[in-house]
Formats: C-alpha cells, sequence, structure tokens
C-alpha cells in the first residue's frame, strides 16, 4: 500500500515536470518568433562554496544562497527543484520549511515525520528575478511537541536539503550585446558555466609580440572571469571581403559566422587592416579598443584591439586588462597613454611583506558582525611564496573584539586557518564584553605560501535555555573589529625547488609578486593549441596575484637568458630541444620514465627529548610515521605519452632557477589537458616535479632528480633551511669546523708556551 | 642548496692559512684567522635549525664531552674539550638573545631582563674562565746556584694587626727556622697593632693593650734575633704599614708572611731561584695552605673529605694564570723583588686588596711573575662564617675597588691574557647579584606567574639542558680535583645574601670600604647558630612556599606543565643549596686552639726512666701534629712505671739515625684495634726548643703535599652531586631540629660590621 502511495506521489510529480516542460516548450515556440530560450540547470552545490549539504536546524532555522543571472541574458523563468529530508521526530502540523526567491514567497513544504523524503519543484515567474545575485531563502519552522515547551535546540529539530540532487533550472534569452566597453565586465562572464572565448590574428605568421598580445588578453578575461573556466581558442583568420550587401556583416570582412564565442581581433593595424571595415581601421590612429556586435549573432561580441605599431598595440592590450571600471561609456577608444606608477615595490592586493602589521580593513576585512544567521568572516591574504622562517617564529593577531550579553559561557568565537582550527576566544563574560588588543599567536609554519584564509566563526549560545522557556537569540552578537591587526614577523625568503606544488598555490617560480620577469615561457610549437594553452597557463599562474602581470617574456626563440624557463607544446621525436637533456622524463625516440619501484623506510623512532618528555610529563606523544624515501627504477621505452599530458619541472643546468616543462604529445590537444587540469579538483592534486595526467582525470605523480634552494641573499636562512633538513650535514660542518678551531688553538697556544715560558 | 665544492674550498684555504700561519711569524694573519675562526663558529652557532637537529648536535657533543672527560687528557684533547662546551654555551646565548626576549609585558620584561643579564654573567665568567684555564701551567722551581754568595739578600716581613701574640710568635719561630744564609736573611715584624699612635691613645684601654703587645713583642723579637718595627700611625691598612717598613729594609728580595702563615723551611730555596734566572720576575707566589677547615667545611664536616675551597684557585687558576702571566700577589707566601716595588713607590694601597692592585700595576710596566705550585706555608682560616664574610667581603670589595680604579681593560701595556686574567679575578665577585637572581627567580613565575624566560620545553631540552650539562662537565673536566660539584654553588650562594651589599656600596661609592682585618683563633665553646643567618631564614621560607606553590601551580595551570615542572626543579635545587647553607650556619664547637694537621709518620717513642738510667724505644706511628702536641698509634699500652712527663718523641732518619728528638708528656690514652692511642702535650723549656718544634710542625712542606694530594679525590661527577645533597639535607635539617629544640638564649651574638 505504502508503495502504490509512493508510486502515485512520484507519477504526479513527473505529471508536473511534463506539464511544466511542455509549457516552456510551447512558450518557447511563442518567443522563438522572436528570441529562443534557453535553458541552463545547475545542482544548488554549484552555487556554494564546497560539496555539502544545506542543514537547517534548530526551532526555526535560516539558509540562504546566491545565484548570478548575467547581464548578456533575459531570464523567462526557472525552476527550482527541491529534494529534502527532514528529521522523523517533528510534528507536521507545526513544522514547515518555506521557501524565499528575493524575499518573495514561491512556496512552503510540510515537513512530515513518516513520509520524510520530499521532492517539490517550483516555478519561478521571471519578475521575480533580477540580473546579478538572486538570493534563495529556506527558512524552517521544527518542533517535536505540539506545546511551546520544547528545547529550540533539540538536536533532532533538523532539515536537509540534498544540494547534490537539488536544482536549479533558467530559461533564459540572449540579449544582445551592448557596444560599451564599459559592459566589458558583464559581458566577459555569461555566468552560465564555462566562457568561451576566441583570439584571432590577421596575420599567418605567430610573431613573439603577438603571443605577448593574447598572453594579455588571456590575462584580463581570466581576471574578469575569476573562478570561471575558461575555453579559449585561438585562431588565424583570413579576410573574405566586405559583405556590403548585409548591413551587419558589412561591418567586418571576414565570415563571423564561423565565430561560436566571442572574440577578439588583435593586431597591428596592418595586421589586421584586411579584417576590419574602413571606418574602424581609420578610427585606430593609436592604441585602440572597440566593442562591436557580431553578425548575424548579435549576442556574441567582438573585441578589436589594435594600434598602429607594436607598441601600440601592447598598450591596448594592457588596457584592456587594466579597464576594470564601468569607463569608458563609448564603443570604442583610443589610448593616449598609460601612466603606469613609478613607486616600487608594487605588490597584488592583499599581499603581505614579512616584518609589517596590517589592519584587517587593509586585507578587506571590515567589521564583522556575526550572529546566529551569518556566523562567520573571513580575513584573507597573501604571503610570499618563498617564505621561510624559524619554527618559532610566531605570527600575531591584535583582536579588537566585542560580544553581547546573556550568553552562555559555552560561547566562543573559533579561529581556523585554511580551515584547520587554531584557536578560540572564549565568551565568558555573563554582561557581554569589549575586549581591545585580544592577542593570539599562530606559528608562522601553520600558513602555507600564497593565498591564506583566517576564518572567524561564532558559536553562540543563549544563557537561557530548556523546555518552556523563551530563547531570545537576538542577543547572540559577536563582531571583530576591521582595525584588529595581524603582525607578521620578519622572515627569509627561500624556497626548495622544483615544487609544482608550489607553483599550483602561488605561481612560484614562474611567477612572484606579480611580476614574470624571472621566467621566459617559451613555446615549442606555434600551434593554435598550444598558443592557447601557453596563454591559458599564463592566465592561471596570474590568477593567483590577483592583477595582471605585464613584465612577461614570451617567446619561440631559443634564448634563454632567464632563471626560470617554462616550456610549452608539443613535442615530437623529432624535435627535442637540448633543454629538455637534463630532464628527469625523457621523450623522443626513446621514451624515459621514472616508475615507482620500492621505497625505504626509515623508522622514526621515539626521541631522547620525546621519550623524556612522555615520562615526565606523561604526555601523548603521537607516533611518528615512518619516513619513506621512494626509489624509482627508470625505464627506457619506445613508447611514450600518447594521450596522456606532462607537466615537470626540473632544475635548470645553464641558469640558476628551474625548468617548468608542459608538454602533449603528437595530436593530442593540450588545452584539453590543461582544461582537465585547471577546471576539475585535479589542480589541487599536483605535486611532486613530475605530473601526468590524462582527460579521464587519472594522475600520476613523482618526484625524481636534484633539488635547490632558491630564495634572497639570506644565507642564514638558506642555511638554517638546509641543516634543518639534514641535521647530520650540519653536525658534521660542526664537528669538522670544532675539530680545526681546537687544532689551531692548541698550535697557537703551544705556540705560546713556547714563546713565553721556555 | 649549499655550494659543497666552494665550502670544502673554504675548509681547505682555512687549513692552509693555518699551516702558513704556524711556519712563519704573521701576527695579522693569526689576527684574520682567528676573527675567521670566531666569526664561523659565531654564525653556525647562531643558526636557528630546527629543534631536532639542536638535540641531536646537543646529544651528540655531550656525549663526545663525556668521553673526553673520561680520559681526562691533556694538550690538543682538553682544547677540544673546552672548545666543544664554549660552542654548546655560545649557541645557547645566542638562542637566548635571538629568541627568548620577546616582550610580554612590562614587569615580565623587567624579570626576563634581569634573569638574562644574570645568565650573561654567567656565560662571561665561563668564557673568562675557559681561556684562563685552558693550559695550566706548572712550573717547576728554579734551584739556586751553590755558590751562595750568589743569592739575593732577603727581608722576612711579617705584618701584624690584632692577631694574638701566641699565634705571630709561632710564624716568627717559623720564618727564623728558614734555611737561608743567616747573614742573608732579615725577618722583621711590622706591628701596627702598637703603633705611636695607639701607644699614645687617650683612651687607656687601646694604650695600655699597645704596650703590653708591644711589650710581649719586642721580647719575643729580642729572643728570636727578629726586628721589631712599628710605625706612627694607622694609615692604609696593610700596605702602609709594609710601606713605612720599606724605609728600614734593604734587602733585594721580600718575603711576605701573613701573622698566621708559618713558612716551611725551604720557602725561599724554592722561590728565589726565579729571579736569579730572569730580572724581570717581580714576584714568585706560593700557595696558602690552611691545616684548619673554614666554617664551612668545619660545620658541614667535609675538612679533609673533599678538597678545601681554596684549592681551586692555588692549584688550578693560579696555574692557568701563570701560563698568561698573570698570576697575581696573594698578599702572603710571597716573595717580592723590591727594585720593582720601589719603583712604584712601594705597595699599592688604593683599594683594600693591596696585594692584586701592586700585581697588577707591576705587570702593566712589564714585570713578570711567577706561580710555584708548592705549598711552602701553613696558615690559618677563620673559623666562624662572620670572619669567613669579613675575609669574602673585603676580598670582594678590594676586587670590585681594582675593576672600577685600574681596569685591567682600559690599563696600558698589559697583554691580552693578562687584561683576560685580571678580568676574570674581578667580576667574579660580582656574582653576588647573579645568584641572588638565581634565587628568586623560581618565584617570579610560580609566585607571580611572570614570564621570565621564554621558551617551550623542547627548546629547553634542545638548549637549556645541554647548555647547563656543558656547564657541569667542563667544570667537573676542569675542576675535580679541586673543587667538588655543587660546593661552588654553596659558597655563593653563602656569600651572595651579604656580600650584595657590600658589592653594591663599592659600586656608589669606591673609596669607601675599609681594611678589616680577619679574626684568627677563636675558639667555640659550644654550638651556637651563626648571626648571620637570619636572611636566610627569610630566603628559605621563600623558596619553600615557591616549591609549594609551584607544586599546586601544576595542577592549576596543566597546559603549563612543563615549564612550571622545569622551574620547580629550579626551586628544588635552590632549596637544596640554601638547606646546605643552613647547615653551614649551624657552627659546632671547636675548643682547639691549635689545629691537627693529619700526618703519618713512623718515629720512636723514647722513655727514659730516671730511677734506672734507661731509656726504651717503641716504635710508633704520628697520627697528627700540632703546636699543642700530638697523638700517635703505638701497639703496646704505657709500660709500667713510666713517668708520664718524660718521654721523647724521636725521629730518625731513612738510615736509622736520630735527627730530632721533641720533649712531650702523655695526656691521654685509650684503645683501639691492634694498639692504643696516645696523645701527647709537646713541652719545651726555651724558645730555642719552641723554635724545634715548630720547624717539627710546621717546617715540612712535603707534608702539605701529602695532605693536598688525599684532600684531592674525584668521585665522580654523580657521586659527588650524591654526596653533597646529603650532606645538604642531613646539616640542614640538623639545624632546623636544633633551633626548634633549643631556646634563644644559645644563640650567640655578634657585632660584625661587614
Amino acid at each position: 500500500m505504502e508503495r502504490l502511495k509512493d508510486m502515485k506521489s512520484k507519477f504526479e510529480k513527473s505529471s508536473l515536470i511534463i506539464f511544466i516542460m511542455a509549457l516552456c516548450f510551447v512558450s518557447n515556440v511563442v518567443v522563438g518568433q522572436t528570441e529562443k530560450t534557453l535553458i541552463k540547470s545547475w545542482p544548488l552545490s554549484h552555487f556554494m562554496t564546497s560539496n555539502e549539504q544545506i542543514v537547517i536546524r534548530n526551532a526555526s532555522g535560516t539558509y540562504e544562497l546566491n545565484f548570478p543571472v548575467s547581464d548578456r541574458i533575459k531570464p523567462v523563468s526557472a525552476i527550482l527543484d527541491l529534494t529534502l529530508t527532514n528529521s522523523n521526530v517533528l510534528k507536521n502540523n507545526r513544522s514547515q520549511v518555506v521557501i524565499y526567491v528575493n524575499d518573495y514567497l514561491i512556496g512552503q513544504i510540510k515537513l512530515d515525520p513518516i513520509n520524510n523524503t520530499t521532492k517539490v519543484i517550483y516555478q519561478i515567474a521571471p519578475e521575480y528575478l533580477k540580473q546579478g545575485y538572486n538570493k534563495i531563502t529556506f527558512k524552517a519552522a521544527q518542533h517535536y511537541t505540539d506545546s511551546e515547551c520544547e528545547d529550540w535546540s533539540a538536536p533532532e529539530l533538523w532539515t536537509q536539503f540534498d544540494a547534490v540532487k537539488s536544482s536549479l533550472t533558467l530559461n533564459y534569452q540572449n540579449l544582445p550585446v551592448t557596444e560599451k566597453l564599459s559592459k566589458l565586465n558583464n559581458l566577459i562572464n555569461d555566468r552560465l558555466g564555462h566562457y568561451f572565448l576566441t583570439i584571432i590574428r590577421g596575420d599567418k605568421a605567430v610573431s613573439d609580440d603577438y603571443l605577448y598580445w593574447g598572453s594579455i588578453i588571456t590575462q584580463g578575461v581570466k581576471l574578469r572571469l575569476k573562478y570561471v573556466p575558461l575555453k579559449l581558442e585561438e585562431s588565424y583568420i583570413e579576410a573574405t571581403g566586405g559583405l556590403e550587401e548585409n548591413e551587419g556583416a558589412g561591418r567586418f570582412k571576414f565570415n563571423m559566422e564561423h565565430l561560436t564565442n566571442d572574440a577578439v581581433i588583435v593586431g597591428s593595424k596592418d595586421q589586421i587592416r584586411q579584417l576590419l571595415p574602413d571606418n574602424i581601421a581609420q578610427a585606430i590612429e593609436g592604441p585602440y579598443l572597440g566593442l562591436f556586435q557580431q553578425y548575424p549573432n548579435k549576442h556574441q561580441f567582438i573585441l578589436v584591439i589594435s594600434g598602429q605599431t607594436d607598441d601600440e598595440v601592447k598598450s591596448a592590450v594592457q588596457s584592456f586588462a587594466l579597464l576594470n571600471a564601468s569607463f569608458p561609456d563609448a564603443q570604442q577608444t583610443v589610448i593616449n597613454a598609460l601612466n603606469f606608477p613609478i613607486a616600487e615595490p608594487l605588490l597584488p592586493d592583499k599581499s603581505i611583506i614579512p616584518g609589517n602589521t596590517y589592519t584587517f580593513s587593509s586585507l578587506d576585512f571590515y567589521n564583522s558582525f556575526m550572529d546566529i544567521q551569518n556566523s562567520e568572516a573571513r580575513l584573507e591574504f597573501r604571503l610570499p611564496a618563498d617564505l621561510y622562517s624559524t619554527e618559532e617564529t610566531l605570527i600575531k593577531l591584535n583582536l579588537n573584539l566585542a560580544y553581547g550579553a546573556a550568553m552562555r559561557k559555552d560561547s566562543v568565537i573559533n579561529i581556523s586557518l585554511n580551515n584547520g582550527f587554531v584557536h578560540a576566544v572564549q565568551l565568558k563574560e555573563e554582561s557581554g564584553a569589549h575586549y581591545q588588543n585580544y592577542q593570539i599567536s599562530v606559528p608562522l609554519r601553520n600558513f602555507k605560501p600564497g593565498l591564506n584564509t583566517l576564518t572567524f566563526k561564532s558559536v553562540l549560545t543563549p544563557s537561557e535555555y530548556g523546555e518552556c522557556a523563551f530563547v531570545q537569540r537576538e542577543n547572540l552578537l559577536a563582531n571583530v573589529y576591521e582595525d584588529s591587526t595581524i603582525s607578521f614577523p620578519e622572515t627569509s625568503r627561500v624556497a626548495n625547488l622544483p615544487d609544482l606544488k608550489l607553483l599550483e598555490r602561488t605561481g612560484f617560480p614562474l611567477l612572484n609578486n606579480a611580476s614574470g620577469d624571472n621566467t621566459v615561457f617559451k613555446m615549442l610549437d606555434t600551434s593554435s593549441d598550444s598558443i592557447a594553452s601557453a596563454w591559458y597557463l599564463i592566465a592561471q599562474l596570474v590568477s593567483y596575484q590577483g592583477t595582471p602581470v605585464f613584465d612577461l617574456n614570451i617567446t619561440q626563440s631559443d634564448i634563454y637568458d632567464k632563471d626560470n624557463i617554462a616550456l610549452i607544446g608539443k613535442i615530437s621525436s623529432k624535435n627535442i630541444p637540448h633543454i629538455l637533456d637534463e630532464a628527469p622524463v625523457k621523450l623522443g625516440k626513446t621514451n624515459l620514465f621514472p616508475y615507482r619501484f620500492k621505497e625505504r623506510q626509515v623508522a622514526q623512532r621515539e626521541t631522547l627529548i620525546e621519550r623524556l618528555e612522555r615520562v615526565l610529563f606523561d604526555n601523548n606523544i603521537v607516533n611518528k610515521a615512518v619516513a619513506t624515501e621512494r626509489e624509482n627504477v627508470a625505464i627506457s621505452q619506445t613508447a611514450g605519452l600518447g594521450n596522456s599530458y606532462l607537466m615537470m619541472s626540473y632544475v635548470s643546468q645553464n641558469s640558476d632557477g628551474v625548468v617548468l616543462a608542459l608538454l602533449s604529445e603528437g595530436s593530442n590537444e593540450l588545452y584539453s589537458g590543461l582544461t582537465e587540469l585547471f577546471s576539475t579538483g585535479l589542480w589541487s592534486k599536483v605535486q611532486g616535479n613530475i605530473f601526468v595526467w590524462d582527460k579521464d582525470g587519472q594522475f600520476y605523480w613523482e618526484r625524481q632528480g636534484e633539488s635547490i634552494m632558491s630564495g634572497d641573499d639570506n644565507l642564514k636562512m638558506t642555511w638554517i633551511m638546509h641543516f634543518s633538513k639534514y641535521p647530520w650535514q650540519w653536525l658534521g660542518l660542526i664537528f669538522t669546523l670544532l675539530l680545526l678551531s681546537a687544532w689551531l688553538m692548541h698550535k697557537l697556544l703551544s705556540r705560546y708556551k713556547k714563546d713565553t715560558h721556555s | 642548496m649549499i655550494n659543497w665544492s666552494q665550502l670544502f674550498f673554504i675548509v681547505f684555504l682555512y687549513h692552509f692559512k693555518v699551516v702558513i700561519f704556524l711556519h712563519g711569524k704573521n701576527r695579522l694573519m693569526t689576527l684574520i684567522l682567528m676573527l675567521l675562526m670566531g666569526g664561523g663558529l659565531f654564525f653556525i652557532a647562531s643558526l636557528r635549525v630546527d629543534w631536532y637537529a639542536q638535540a641531536l648536535i646537543s646529544l651528540f657533543f655531550l656525549l663526545i664531552l663525556i668521553l673526553l672527560r673520561r680520559f681526562k687528557t691533556g694538550g690538543f684533547w682538553r682544547v677540544l674539550f673546552v672548545t666543544i662546551s664554549s660552542f654548546i654555551v655560545l649557541r645557547y646565548f645566542l638562542w637566548r638573545i635571538n629568541y627568548t626576549l620577546s616582550y610580554q609585558d612590562f614587569f615580565s620584561s623587567i624579570g626576563a631582563t634581569t634573569l638574562f643579564l644574570a645568565e650573561l654573567y654567567g656565560g662571561l665568567m665561563f668564557f673568562l674562565s675557559v681561556f684562563v684555564n685552558i693550559r695550566p701551567y706548572q712550573r717547576t722551581f728554579i734551584p739556586l746556584p751553590e755558590d751562595t754568595a750568589k743569592w739575593p739578600s732577603v727581608d722576612v716581613i711579617i705584618p701584624t694587626y690584632n692577631e694574638p701574640v701566641d699565634l705571630v710568635k709561632i710564624t716568627l719561630a717559623a720564618a727564623t727556622n728558614i734555611e737561608y744564609p743567616k747573614h742573608k736573611l732579615n725577618i722583621y715584624l711590622l706591628d701596627d697593632g702598637a703603633t705611636e699612635q695607639k701607644l699614645k691613645s687617650f683612651n687607656d684601654d687601646t694604650r695600655c693593650a699597645a704596650k703590653e703587645r708591644q711589650r710581649q713583642f719586642l721580647n719575643l723579637c729580642s729572643l728570636l734575633n727578629v726586628t721589631y718595627l712599628n710605625r706612627k700611625e694607622n694609615v692604609r691598612a696593610k700596605a702602609g704599614n709594609m710601606n713605612s717598613a720599606l724605609a728600614h729594609i734593604h734587602g733585594d728580595l721580600i718575603l711576605v708572611l701573613d701573622a698566621d702563615h708559618a713558612p716551611s723551611v725551604d720557602i725561599l730555596t724554592k722561590t728565589v731561584g726565579s729571579f736569579l734566572a730572569d730580572e724581570k720576575v717581580f714576584l714568585v707566589q706560593t700557595p696558602h695552605f690552611f691545616i684548619n677547615p673554614d666554617p664551612i667545611e668545619k660545620n658541614l664536616d667535609l675538612f679533609n673529605r673533599m678538597p678545601s675551597e681554596n684549592f681551586m684557585f692555588y692549584q688550578a687558576i693560579q696555574l692557568g694564570l701563570d701560563f698568561w702571566q698573570s698570576s697575581f700577589f696573594c698578599g702572603s707566601a710571597a716573595v717580592l723583588r723590591r727594585k720593582a716595588i720601589d719603583e712604584i713607590g712601594g705597595f699599592r694601597g688604593v683599594t683594600i686588596t693591596e696585594d692584586s692592585e701592586t700585581a697588577l700595576i707591576l705587570h702593566s710596566k712589564g714585570w713578570k711573575s711567577h706561580y710555584v705550585m708548592y705549598p711552602l706555608i701553613s696558615g690559618l682560616q677563620p673559623e666562624t662564617f662572620t670572619s669567613f664574610m669579613i675575609q669574602r667581603t673585603r676580598w670582594a670589595q678590594g676586587m670590585v675597588q681594582n675593576f672600577i680604579f685600574h681596569n685591567p681593560l682600559l690599563l696600558p701595556n698589559l697583554k691580552i691574557g693578562q687584561r683576560i686574567g685580571y678580568l676574570s679575578n674581578m667580576l667574579f665577585w660580582f656574582f653576588p647579584f647573579a645568584r641572588f637572581v638565581f634565587l628568586i627567580s623560581p618565584g617570579l613565575y610560580l609566585f607571580f606567574g611572570l614570564k621570565i624566560y621564554n621558551a617551550n620545553f623542547f627548546d629547553f631540552l634542545s638548549y637549556t639542558v645541554p647548555y647547563l650539562a656543558a656547564l657541569l662537565l667542563t667544570n667537573h673536566y676542569l675542576f675535580s680535583k679541586v673543587r667538588w660539584v655543587f660546593i661552588s654553588e654553596i659558597y655563593e650562594t653563602m656569600q651572595s645574601l651579604f656580600s650584595i651589599r657590600a658589592v653594591w656600596s663599592v659600586l656608589k661609592n669606591p673609596s669607601h670600604p675599609e681594611f678589616l682585618v680577619t679574626p684568627k683563633m677563636e675558639t667555640l665553646d659550644e654550638d651556637f647558630i651563626s648571626p648571620l643567618a637570619q636572611p636566610f631564614y627569610w630566603t628559605i621560607w621563600i623558596t619553600f612556599f615557591t616549591v609549594f606553590f609551584g607544586i599546586g601551580r601544576l595542577f592549576i595551570y596543566p597546559e603549563e606543565q612543563s615549564l612550571i615542572t622545569i622551574t620547580l626543579f629550579w626551586a628544588i635545587f635552590n632549596l637544596l643549596l640554601l638547606l646546605s647553607a643552613l647547615g653551614a650556619l649551624f657552627e659546632q664547637k671547636q675548643r682547639r686552639l691549635n689545629p691537627r694537621i693529619p700526618v703519618n709518620i713512623e718515629a720512636n717513642w723514647l722513655i727514659r726512666y730516671t730511677d734506672t738510667l734507661t731509656e726504651k724505644r717503641i716504635p710508633i706511628l704520628i697520627n697528627d701534629l700540632s703546636m699543642g702536641g700530638s697523638s700517635f698509634f703505638c701497639e703496646s699500652e704505657l709500660p709500667e712505671n713510666t713517668e708520664t712527663i718524660n718521654t721523647f718523641i724521636e725521629i730518625s732518619d731513612d738510615l736509622g739515625k736520630t735527627i730530632e728528638i721533641y720533649k712531650a708528656a702523655i695526656t691521654n690514652s685509650y684503645n683501639r684495634k691492634n694498639g692504643f692511642i696516645f696523645g701527647i702535650k709537646f713541652i719545651y723549656s726555651d724558645i730555642d726548643e719552641f723554635v724545634r718544634i715548630v720547624r717539627f710542625v710546621h717546617g715540612d712542606s712535603f707534608r702539605w703535599i701529602k695532605i693536598q694530594e688525599l684532600a684531592g679525590n674525584d668521585p665522580g661527577l654523580i657521586k659527588s652531586m650524591i654526596f653533597m645533597t646529603k650532606i645538604g639535607v642531613y646539616y640542614g635539617i640538623s639545624h632546623i631540629k636544633w633551633v626548634l629544640s633549643s631556646t634563644n638564649g644559645k644563640i650567640k651574638r655578634y657585632e660584625v660590621k661587614i
């Protein structure tokens, strides 16, 4: 019977979906006469920071999430498909969830303790939606008794939305592109998933300048997209002549119907003149930016970046990367000059220089008001990639904070660093308090190179609780003030290279402090795939810096005049550059690759000190894991990479830095591999100095070859880092020096004695 | 990555330079090398490598130190030992400076800075001590030529102020026993107890006492053929007294003896040779050998069970100083060249330690000193802790005055070794400040929670424990035969509470201190608590409560468990030291005026029977000697009809020929296993017999060497630590029990001016 009831319910729901889909189809047909209606669907987890479930607890709880609607589309309707499960002890006559979109009520769900898994679908009217961010709010009223007498925070009061199975479907129509440069920020991100862009050159030959221009354009795009994956294409387009019979197409002298994406034409006036209509070509009197609709697809844009000379094009592409405000409000502009600031050193946003103290506000953390709904605040900052310090070095937080009265003594603000708990501030004053200069120290070695996040999460509990008690929760307040400070001690700059993990987190050493001056990016071939891959790699690394990097060296030549070298492209047995001779993986006619064989286990015995600590203080010391040193077997063979991709880094024999090679073989698309690497969780798994992966996300990493210490000229810190790693070497050095010193002193004393007392 | 090829090149170059240097005479190269070596070690010691690496090298080097200490070899291995321990100490201080002195709060910072300064002082003293003692130089005495005509004339001067006549009498008699051509030896008694000023004093007691004293001395001097000298008034204390005598004496050399320092017969034959060998020698100093215990030895029953406190200075440090040509004049048992003294206008008396001051000035004039480590006098130490403190306070104040008025770092013409040697001896006397800080520091944390030592448990075990162990091992390596472990701590702790005021008063007013003569030949009729005990009661109470609070804190603050435990150990160690000090302040009775000297002399007991005019010889073994008498072991009991006043002690040479006979009277006897012990009293009828007895008791310097060798044993670090702990606890508790069971009337009151 139950089963029959369930089937009936499922049938009713399916009918409803089919009906709505049919309705959509009909409406599309009607609308299609003017604009085609498109559909896009996402699981709710897509809009959340992590793949977590939406859980609403307590007698009264709320959860909010936001989804974006791009300026480039017009929402026709939306469907919210929710799958939720509630506690099976709730009273169904008093328990419900109410759903709002942008504070408009769109539905309510009765929470049934028996049929406690519910699937509902709500149609959201377009009037409720807006461009930009839209808010979905789930408000739950949950009770386990029929009376008012209950514990509002009882653990059985919960409802959980399945964020993976629940989805949001958007029906929309694309809007024609507004031909205003001020709209670029909104245009470059349709918020519908991957963003597609084609960079077009008008010159068949690929010049180093072009490589540079494309790289800066990709950076500009990637910085606007932030975390949205970029699908980039590079192509050469030949002019087909003006299609003057067609008014729209007459503006560009090539067939745009092949363009399926937004596009950028870049090149000097001479290089791209044949692609441009005369009026645009004439307008290029200096560094030029112009934004136009494509034809026939006016929903896509084509951006012209040009200049009369190569230098002007360079200025134009740099301008494109920098135009991050709603200015200019015009279709095209000619840049007269770029006045870069002279003051040095310049650093990306939220960058930390060791030895300084920063107010939270200077790191974009403003007064953080925490209550029962918004219990979290984040402080983000970037530490230098090669930061190294001694183990006792501490980072000091001087917190100014306040919290409300009538809270239970177990209320706290938990402080986490990169999702790892580090400290708690107990809020123990019943009458509330204001703490000035509350000091917390965290070992510097707990921090990571690159972006770090300190999270302040309040756990606030009312002093009144229990059944039949009115529980006031409006008093549950805490605030961390923006004038709180974080102090960083003087440290040194040392890194052990090669380290792909460091590259993954910070872009180091290819990019450092938003500068690529110490690196040369070398193209192994000039296929569109390789060029797009190089640009994408650079853009990805630049995104960690938060600001465009203009001092880049990207070339096809074999001039390796920088410390670090990045090799990007396809490799074949006929084309093996000499710089790969020293690589731990060799590709070509004969392929050499290190395979894991056995490992050497070095047992970490309890040290005398630890033993003493355990015996004296009965402290439970965590047993040390065995240190393993892998031993690889290098196998030389005829077969090579195939459909896999290789990223490896090794010590450069010709300079003081490292070589990074990003390679694919033969016809295998390198860009697809990069997309796989960057757009999935694969990138966070990069480590060692050899990383091989494929399109299915399978990966293999290894460490092989020697390493070097890279850093500033702080000899002391370099030695500290080295000898911490190799204590026996330190011991040997000291003992040798002491022996020599003792011998010298002995000889001196003997001579003194002879001179004085004989 | 460290470029190892560069490193090896540097090491090679370093080695190469050393080789060049050792075969050349390039002083600049020496300096550069030393700087390179020092700089390199300094740099390496300052590296804050992770704790496990620090712990590893600490453990390794401590094992090396233990190994080297076990073999106790000298030369290169001694240098290696101190180099390694210096490295550990240097590493500790660089860590302390760089990583533990962060600002916590106002009061904690004051406490932390004070503690650090005290530690820094300790570290400085360590390095100075290591420098001084790196290669002790034990010179053999230079024999005199056979032709006595070439021997220089010597004036023996014995300054006296208020010492009992009987005490001075022994010294004068011993001086007349000195083996030296009589026409080249003149003995002078410089009596400051009967100056014209005192003889004409308006105070009847003073005047009468001075006159009586002068009368007795004049009589004694005429009997012993000693010249009696006094002066107009008491100015500039001992230095003034000796300078006044310079106008009356004209010998080439001057032998200075304190009034209670009886010389052995060979004091000149073992010292004067140095003056003939080198005309630039102004001083030959010999050790002070004491036949009685100091009050701490006496009260803790340490005398002759372990090396005396002064052994360290006279058997180790002076040897080290001598290597650096900076062994200095210690006021007595020394021969000085008259010419040198005249060159600086007599004995210096700006400070109250005229001896070291005079030596320092003469060293700065290019004169040389020799130290002959051969005990050639036997002297007396203060009997009570009060007297002991008077003596030590004078030394402390005098050396601090020297530091202020004649700072060896600023004085021209001194060699670097001499500067450091003197600096080491002067700075040592600032120890009361450091010791006081070490006493109170645990309380600052355990009582008040002040964060005075900013280190975690791993740091403590990686840096502090190796540092303390290195100090202990070095101390043991350098001084184990002359100073047992923790003895320095007890002596310094006991002195610190009083010396701190005295040293501070000198720092405030360097000209202020007065010369106070150490009382001698005090007899203590009964046990009593030293009147100086009161500050120790306070300190011990505070330390006890510190320990008590510490234990409580251990439970209240479990998160600070390791730090509290460490501090608690420190407080308990302080408590043990204070208990030992308390034991030493429980003055044990002492009725004997003349201390007995342990000996082992085979002799004959000669019994003369007046009725039969026969005599009988019984072999005996003399166990101890003193001016009052002796005790000996005899297998047979007292023969019948023996007249106890008509017995003699007969000393024979190796061939059995009688060389000396001393008349004695049997005073007591008692049974002992396998025989009997007899007590005798020497009997003399004239001054010559007295002089002969003095020669027998005090004249043989070889005997002092034997005693020193017996006392200079080394039971090992652990055993001596256990021994000292037991002694400290036992006598400390005895003191407390005595106080609890006695009445206040038994506490003897002294008027003490310190």
